[in-house]
């Protein structure tokens, strides 16, 4: 999943890049998507639940495993079928402004730094 | 043409793959048969109803007996009768399985080292890898009619096999209310699933989570880009095919098989719950995963709403690091403890599986006197096997001098942080305890055994504790563990623990007597009845709660007591082959015998 080359456009995200998508998604899901807001340096309450929840899960996993696990929960409670260039293409692109506010947001995560 | 199914023997969940084969192959038209080798005589059937076609679908372990059935088949009819497999056992083994006659000349370099070198001589005609739904019905109008197999996906002949073991597969079956409905006939007609009130089906496929000792893994990265992962049934699908079936066959409970049933509340769940009471309005049990509760608490207010009445959550370990390091379930234990909450506040009735006797490193004793030695091994071990970072440590501690008391206590309790523990057994009773803080109703433990296709078999083969050898293996998980790396007293350990764990969970009291002093005993036997009783309460009253007649109850506790006997038992092989008509090869001490034979 860390590699960068490969078939499948998922194969050549991040962990952090699918988590936020994965965030994006499950906004979507909840239709809560319009309303996020990092304005003014507060920090949504859905989001800090939502990285507490997964940060403790993915802190111990190198990157290549969470990476899958993240794309375990794209493909079933978001039903995102991952391995479809065009349908991810098309969600990168939607989103693409959120999601890079959001993989810097992670960045700055201790937790998701490096495994234990 | 008439077609013969065999299984190996029947269980009180339907064979849906036999069951789903056989639809198929009516739907054009096609006769089938079943022949249960436990108490059917396979070659007395075989001359009587002279099938064009005998099937087999496989699992590991049980693959050993279909070989042999399909030997003797071969030996009296050759070309005669075509016979095929598929299942588990061929998906993940197709590259090691010899075909009827064919000379084998493959590269035998397998994933690990220590993969043994052996081919299986099996005298079949072809397999079938991965889903048949297209290519079972196409393989059959090509032997109706005299066709070549060779272009059908999924199909493995001797002529149309690759060097490199690959296999062209069809797409993912992504439209699966286009499927016929189970055929249960062919199998009801010839087992006591007939008189069964519990029935099983599968709402979809598929399940994207990565646990090392599921065969998904492999799986889904043998279908990379060749469909959705998971498709499911439409509810008025679903619900057509289970009022046929209730109007059918006497039904009292519906168990849904699907790996996780619901991942999230979505509007086919909405739909589910809203339409099956009125539907079917039966009892159901079904599989869902802990971290999906937790993500999203709803789901169970919907399958309560829908009426459920017990659930499958997997704990599989109540150790973190087996849980997270090996197994890779992705979920921590709050996850666990938040979906148990919610199912006992929701009154359902929940069901467990914890995987006892896992090779796992132990931390060494710090009066040890190579303490140091084993101690830097291990974080080493952690280090590059695991690729945990253990920089914390590695600040505070050098592992090139000698290590004092203290450091050593240090190391101790860092890396008992990381959830490994001082014993073996230590992870086990760990497993256990979490399912009785947890307050689950039904709990089972079975030892891990290796299976060929999952990551955990390979890491089992990396730490030495397996040799890769998985012909040996016994058909069934709930006997000694397999595993080298565990000596005589922690094996009896393990059984007696996998037997009490479920006598524990109706009284949790008894657990310092059980841990202490109970397990370390040579009662197994005495522990069997008490598990077996256990069961037989839970999973009648809790589980599966459904009503008999007085006859029928005393028949089913006959057939479960010496069926749960045979399946905790090592001579099952014996046991299994003193009953056979039909097949000449004599007993062995492994079930089916070695392959070889």
């Amino acid at each position: 999943m860390a590699e960068l080359t490969g078939e499948f456009l998922i194969e050549r995200l991040s962990s952090r890049q699918l988590l936020a998508l994965l965030f994006v998604c499950e906004c979507r899901r909840k239709k809560t998507i319009a309303s996020l807001s990092f304005q003014g340096g507060e920090k949504p309450a859905a989001w800090a639940e939502f990285v507490d929840r997964f940060g403790a899960r993915l802190a111990k996993l190198p990157e290549a495993e969470r990476g899958y696990l993240i794309g375990s929960h794209l493909q079933s409670a978001e039903e995102v079928d991952i391995y479809s260039n065009a349908e991810l293409g098309e969600l990168l692109d939607t989103y693409r402004d959120t999601l890079a506010l959001l993989v810097r947001e992670l960045e700055q995560d201790a937790r998701l730094s490096s495994p234990a | 043409m008439k077609i013969m199914f065999v299984m190996v023997k029947e269980d009180y969940i339907d064979p849906m793959n036999i069951e789903l084969l056989s639809a198929l192959a009516k739907q054009d038209g096609h006769e089938t048969f079943l022949n249960v080798l436990e108490h059917d005589n396979l070659m007395e059937e075989v001359g009587a109803i002279r099938p064009d076609i005998v099937a087999y679908s496989a699992k590991t372990g049980e693959s050993n007996v279909m070989y042999r059935a399909n030997r003797a088949i071969k030996a009296a009819y050759k070309d005669r009768i075509f016979t095929v497999m598929g299942g588990p056992h061929p998906t993940f083994n197709s590259m090691r399985m010899q075909l009827y006659g064919e000379d084998l000349k493959l590269p035998l370099t397998f994933s690990g080292p220590a993969m043994p070198r052996v081919v299986e001589d099996t005298q079949l005609d072809a397999l079938v890898v991965g889903e048949g739904d297209e290519s079972w019905p196409a393989m059959l109008r090509a032997l109706a009619t005299g066709g070549s197999l060779d272009g059908i996906s999924n199909v493995v002949t001797r002529t149309n096999r690759r060097a490199d073991g690959s296999v062209a597969l069809q797409e993912r079956n992504m439209a699966l209310d286009d499927l016929p409905y189970l055929d249960r006939d062919v199998v009801y007609g010839k087992t006591r699933l007939k008189e069964f009130g519990m029935r099983s089906l599968m709402a979809g496929r598929g399940c994207p989570f990565p646990c090392t000792y599921c065969f998904n893994a492999k799986y889904n990265a043998m279908y990379k880009g060749k469909g959705k992962m998971l498709n499911r049934y439409s509810v008025d699908r679903l619900l057509a095919e289970l009022e046929d079936m209730v109007r059918r066959h006497p039904t009292q409970f519906i168990k849904f098989y699907d790996d996780v049933f619901v991942f999230r509340t979505d509007d086919w769940l909405v739909e589910f719950a809203d339409k099956y009471p009125r539907a079917i309005g039966l009892p159901f049990h079904c599989l869902v995963r802990s971290d999906l509760v937790r993500r999203d608490p709803e789901i169970l207010t919907h399958l309560k709403k829908a009426g459920i009445k017990s659930i499958s959550m997997s704990i599989e370990s109540g150790n973190p690091f087996i849980r997270e390091q090996i197994f890779k379930r992705g979920m921590d234990a709050e996850d666990i403890s938040f979906a148990f909450d919610l199912c006992h506040k929701l009154d359902i009735n929940t069901f467990s599986n914890t995987i006892l006797a896992v090779p796992v490193p132990v931390i060494p004793d710090p009066a040890d006197p190579v303490f140091d030695q084993k101690a830097k091994d291990l974080c080493s071990h952690l280090e590059t096997y695991h690729r945990m970072n253990l920089g914390a440590l590695r600040a505070d501690v050098d592992f090139n001098g000698a290590l004092d008391h203290a450091v050593r206590r240090k190391v101790v309790d860092y890396l008992e942080s990381l959830g490994l523990r001082r014993h073996v057994l230590d992870y086990d009773i760990e497993s256990v305890d979490i399912n009785i803080q947890n307050g689950v109703v039904f709990g089972e433990f079975p030892e891990l055994h290796p299976y060929p296709g999952t990551p955990v078999s390979q890491y089992t083969i990396d730490v030495k504790a397996f040799d890769g050898d998985f012909e040996k293996l016994h058909q069934n998980y709930q006997t000694e563990s397999p595993f080298t790396c565990f000596t005589p007293q922690e094996k009896l350990e393990q059984v007696n623990l996998s037997l009490l764990g479920l006598v524990l969970l109706i009284f949790p009291s008894w657990r310092n007597l059980v841990v202490n002093h109970l397990i370390k005993r040579r009662w197994t036997k005495a522990y069997f009845v008490m598990y077996y009783l256990s069961k037989a309460y839970l999973i009648g009253t809790k589980i599966y709660p459904m009503k008999y007649s007085a006859g029928h109850i005393l028949r089913t506790i006959k057939e479960s007591f010496f069926s749960e006997l045979l399946k905790h038992s090592r001579d099952e092989g014996e046991k299994f082959y003193q009953k056979r008509k039909g097949l000449s090869a004599p007993p062995s001490e492994v079930l089916g015998g070695p392959w070889q034979s």
